[in-house]
């Protein structure tokens, strides 16, 4: 089994989306925006924030220092920051080197095609301020966004 | 599971069964019915001990030892002096031990038990001795071989003592340069399994002499000064000092030709100490 | 893969030892502290985010912690050629190689387990490559190196450096245990200042390439 896991943060430190595979088998098993993620988004936004802020600070001034992968012997965490400030994070077994292409595509073509080009869905999830510091509970649960997205990744779980 | 961590307040599996003695975590055990009739079982301790034979010890372990019995000392003194003197006068007491064990061992004729080279590569005059009983035991016959053998099987079983081995006593060391050469070459390679690496008499004084190690075998690890080489300041003082060579040894941290942590110690005989030397020996 | 600095944090997530090998401005003392308990804190919530998937067992591929035995990492390039002299002759050979308490011309010549099982071990940025070496005692030993060249083919690079590098920093833990732990003047948890500990990690770190 190849990837895990796959989630979306947005600037306020919010997890937008998270998708969750179980079995190796089926493609479909897992989850999709479930509550019982909430902790581990906390703490897996916890860990990247605090982890950027050391490479930001170890990093030589004008280019910044961006996370790439992080890795521990059971599993590793692929990130991708866009210039909007979301975050696109996929976890995946230990040994992938780079899905750092794949993520440029999660969001270019499947991101921006079906959230960012639909008229309907807000600019912001955040609505208001008390949902801005991590508090907002808003998903993205757009059909097709996630029908795309199942189909983008699918192939890769079997890997 | 080859790696667990060892707690050391909690019971082991490995307590259990290797268990000989009391073991607190289980309680009194029953005796076994025969246990009280069987036989003991005479410990070679005593005479092994005795026996020169290539032994090595755990450096790791014992520069560990090391370093716990010199932050005892050194929690608990006042001053530097205090704490260098304490190291020295630990030392003394394994030093001046030292006198008779290896003088005893050195006794041993060579064809009793295989020696390393090093405890035959000392000086031509220290060895005088050794040369004179080794020549005697090989000469005695062909079967020299195995007779030693002979000899070992019988100390193996803790009927024979080390004594029964010892034909010739070796000679006292009375000259200064003889005793410092067996402190260079056997003291030396018994304790750190080397000889030391130079051995000089000072040119501006008569009582002045020096013994060189390039690379300290229990201060290796230790930064800084050389406060921790009094401890073997304190083996030769107290070797010497049993000896009735009365002196005082310091050390000096001497670094040349890449040997950064080379390591000097000062010996300073008494006045009487050559006095006696001039006397004896004096044209 | 050059090495731009080593760290050592103790159990409790202390800063105990940093080296600083590029002549890059370093950062204050203080900072250095700040990056150690993060690195900390960081390290354990890795340990909590274990993916369902492989609580489950449902990894392909078994994970094995073994981690292969790579000869005369942090040694000099000849060194591997002159052994086989050393052992018949030249006591000055000895010298250059002493390895403290450790006997032969290797620290370790066995492939051993890694105890950082769930703790972060590689942080992959676009600046530097970062890995972590943990003891069983809570220890943390940390490289930080030049990037790994995004061109290399070879897709077990990653897994290679990890491996290289947990050789090279499993030798500082045995320098560590030598001239730190044997050093009476050291008192625990505290910073190192021992210069010899010092001059054996930048003899190992000039060694790699």
């Amino acid at each position: 089994m190849a990837i895990y896991s796959f989630w979306i943060f947005d600037k306020h430190c919010n997890c937008l989306f998270n998708r969750e595979w179980t079995l190796a088998a089926n493609s479909s098993s897992g989850t999709v925006n479930s509550k019982q993620n909430e902790e581990t988004a906390k703490l897996l936004y916890g860990m990247i924030f605090s982890l950027r802020s050391i490479t930001l600070k170890l990093s030589q001034s004008p280019p910044a220092n961006e996370i790439r992968s992080i890795s521990t012997g059971k599993y590793r965490v692929h990130t991708h920051c866009t210039a909007s400030g979301m975050w696109f994070i996929l976890t995946t077994d230990f040994k992938q080197q780079s899905y750092g292409q794949v993520l440029q595509y999660i969001y270019s073509h499947i991101y921006v095609k079906y959230i960012t080009h639909n008229l309907l869905a807000p600019f912001d999830l955040a609505e208001n301020p008390s949902e801005t510091r991590g508090q907002g509970t808003r998903k993205i649960n757009n059909r097709h966004f996630i029908a795309a997205l199942e189909s983008f990744l699918a192939p890769m779980i079997m890997q | 599971m080859s790696q667990r961590i060892i707690l050391p307040s909690t019971s082991d599996e490995g307590v259990f069964n290797n268990s000989e003695g009391y073991e607190y975590t289980i309680g009194p055990k029953q005796s076994l019915p025969n246990e009280a009739s069987m036989a003991m079982i005479p410990s070679r301790l005593y005479n092994e001990s005795l026996m020169f034979r290539k032994q090595e010890v755990s450096l790791s372990a014992t520069t560990f030892l090391f370093q716990g019995m010199v932050s005892y000392i050194h929690s608990h003194s006042k001053s530097s002096t205090e704490f260098e003197s304490t190291l020295n006068e630990h030392g003394f007491s394994i030093g001046s031990k030292l006198l008779e064990l290896l003088n005893l061992r050195a006794s041993i004729p060579a064809t009793a038990h295989s020696r390393t080279s090093n405890f035959l590569g000392t000086s031509a005059s220290s060895n005088n001795a050794l040369n004179e009983t080794a020549g005697s035991a090989t000469g005695s016959g062909a079967n020299s071989l195995g007779a030693s053998e002979h000899i070992y099987h019988n100390h193996e079983n803790g009927s024979d003592s080390i004594a029964s081995l010892i034909t010739n006593t070796r000679s006292r060391d009375l000259k200064i340069l003889d005793m410092l050469q067996f402190v260079h070459g056997t003291v030396w390679s018994y304790l750190f399994g080397h000889v030391s690496d130079d051995l000089v008499k000072s040119s501006e004084r008569d009582n002045e002499y020096m013994i060189v190690d390039n690379r300290p075998v229990l201060t290796q690890f230790i930064p800084g000064g050389v406060s921790c080489d009094y401890f073997v300041c304190g083996i030769i003082q107290g070797f010497l000092n049993t000896a009735e060579f009365p002196c005082k040894v310091s050390a000096h941290c001497m670094p040349q030709n890449g040997f950064d942590r080379r390591v000097v110690y000062l010996i300073q005989f008494d006045k009487h100490v050559l006095e006696r030397e001039g006397l004896r020996f004096g044209q | 893969m050059a090495i731009k600095a080593i760290l050592v944090i103790n159990k409790s997530g202390g800063l105990v030892y940093h080296r600083n090998f590029s002549n890059e401005e370093s950062l204050s003392s203080n900072d250095y502290l700040i990056i150690a308990s993060t690195l900390h804190g960081a390290f354990a919530i890795a340990s909590q985010l274990t993916p369902r998937a492989v609580q489950l067992g449902e990894a392909s591929n078994a994970v094995d912690y073994t981690i292969p035995y790579i000869p005369y990492v942090g040694f000099p390039r000849s060194n591997a050629n002159q052994n086989e002299k050393s052992r018949f002759s030249s006591n000055n050979v000895s010298i250059t190689t002493s390895l403290g308490s450790f006997k032969g011309d290797d620290y370790f010549k066995e492939p051993f387990q890694s105890w950082n099982k769930s703790g972060i071990r590689q942080l992959c940025t676009d600046q530097f490559t970062m890995f972590i070496y943990q003891t069983m005692t809570g220890l943390k030993f940390i490289a930080i190196s030049t990037q790994i060249p995004a061109n290399v083919n070879n897709s077990d690079y990653p897994i290679i450096s990890i491996q290289v590098a947990d050789n090279l920093l499993r030798k500082i833990y045995c320098v560590y245990s030598d001239y730190v732990m044997k050093d009476p003047f050291y008192s625990m948890e505290m910073p190192i200042k021992s210069e010899l500990f010092d001059q054996r990690v930048r003899q190992m770190v000039s060694n790699i390439a």
